[in-house]
């Protein structure tokens, strides 16, 4: 081993921190090296003063300051962990109770009565043959949409004529289109459907 | 019982033992494992921070954090490691602090460490120490904490990486810079430092 390989392994030589081998060929170069066992002598010497340095110690009260305050952080955390908890069932009861409340007296399911159905319109304007007309139920069928009442072919898109307060006022809009009024006749009766 | 003193002294009482019981609760425990160490930490973080003050405080902030953290230790590896490494990294983030802000925590202990090493040598062995003290403050901080772990703490390689968090190689060579720095710096007291390894008794106070 030269000159380089062993001053980098000095301190761990010093420090017992080499393996036996590595500890033979360096302690074999100290044999023909006096500059590498000068050095060795003066490495060993700087950490032997580092080792007499004088010990510097804790003043008296400190292990009381540090047990008073691990017992602060303590009733702090124990504290925060309480209130955590506290406003965890709080949240949960506020929750519950609300549950509660909205099965009790919440909207309840739309359920379908002959009072909600839209009237029957055909029944309204009279039906000669007498056979029972089908009600227009938007409650009850989900898929039953506006799209699907009958548009009169006379019907007018509403695009542009939203402005026109004539029509706005004298027609019936559903969804893009206008109806047109339908007089009241003795055949024939104005309908007004709400939703 | 026994007095914490001698609990202290007991090598019967290991520190994973201690530990053992401060996991279970036991106050009394932790009270002891804090008198085991605190001079330590102080040897050890004093000379890494420079400042008695500030290195109080983060030794306490340390045994805060082993307080608290209790049940995250294992014992896969040793108390002191598991100590050490929290101090240090408390330590590393207030340099890292000062280093943001630019402070230095007192200025005449700047003034101190920045201050040129005297050039006389006809010191007396006892009035090195201050100016030891000065040449492992001046040391780059790497280089200083793996010295002060070994030749103050004296703390084998092995459990040096594992403080340091480095490989066994990199403390080899990080404590053999360190000692060849020291001996370029204080060239001037070769033979006062080869005297005083020699073990002349210490009196005299970092701070």
């Amino acid at each position: 081993m030269n000159c380089r390989g062993v001053s980098r392994r000095l301190s761990a030589y010093i420090d017992n921190e080499l393996s036996p081998g590595i500890k033979d060929s360096v302690e074999e170069h100290f044999n023909s090296c006096i500059a590498c066992k000068k050095m060795l002598s003066d490495l060993k010497a700087i950490s032997g003063a580092a080792r007499t340095l004088p010990s510097l110690q804790m003043p008296e009260g400190f292990k009381k300051r540090v047990m008073d305050s691990a017992r602060d952080r303590n009733r702090k955390t124990i504290a925060v962990s309480g209130l955590k908890l506290k406003a965890a069932f709080s949240g949960f009861a506020f929750v519950g109770a609300a549950v509660v409340v909205f099965l009790l007296a919440g909207p309840k399911a739309p359920t379908v009565t002959p009072e909600m159905t839209t009237p029957d319109i055909t029944a309204e304007i009279g039906n000669p043959a007498g056979e029972q007309s089908e009600s227009l139920d938007f409650t009850e069928d989900p898929t039953l949409k506006i799209e699907s009442f009958p548009i009169p072919e006379d019907a007018r898109a509403i695009d542009f004529a939203i402005n026109d307060s004539s029509i706005l006022n004298d027609s019936l809009k559903i969804d893009n289109y206008i109806l047109p009024v339908i007089e009241k006749t003795d055949e024939n009766i104005n309908v007004n459907v709400q939703f | 019982m026994e007095s914490s003193t001698n609990t202290r002294n007991n090598p019967k009482v290991t520190d994973k033992e201690l530990m053992e019981l401060i996991q279970a609760g036991d106050e009394r425990a932790f009270g002891i494992l804090v008198e085991r160490f605190q001079d330590r930490l102080l040897n050890f973080v004093g000379r890494i921070v420079i400042d008695r003050e500030t290195a109080e405080e983060l030794i306490q902030e340390t045994f805060l954090r082993v307080f608290s953290r209790k049940a995250s230790y294992t014992p896969d590896y040793a108390v002191s490691t598991w100590i050490y490494t929290i101090a240090l990294n408390l330590a590393r983030s207030e340099l890292r602090k000062r280093k943001l802000r630019r402070y230095i925590s007192l200025d005449f202990i700047k003034e101190e460490i920045d201050a040129e090493l005297p050039d006389k040598i006809d010191l007396r062995a006892e009035s090195l120490s201050p100016i030891i003290e000065q040449a492992i403050a001046k040391l780059p901080e790497d280089y200083k904490t793996a010295f002060i772990l070994c030749d103050i703490q004296r703390l084998p390689y092995q459990q040096i990486a594992e403080v340091m968090r480095v490989p066994v190689g990199t403390v080899k060579s990080r404590i053999n810079r360190a000692r060849s720095m020291l001996r370029d710096k204080l060239k001037p007291y070769k033979e006062i430092y080869h005297e005083l390894s020699r073990g002349i008794p210490q009196t005299i106070s970092l701070y």
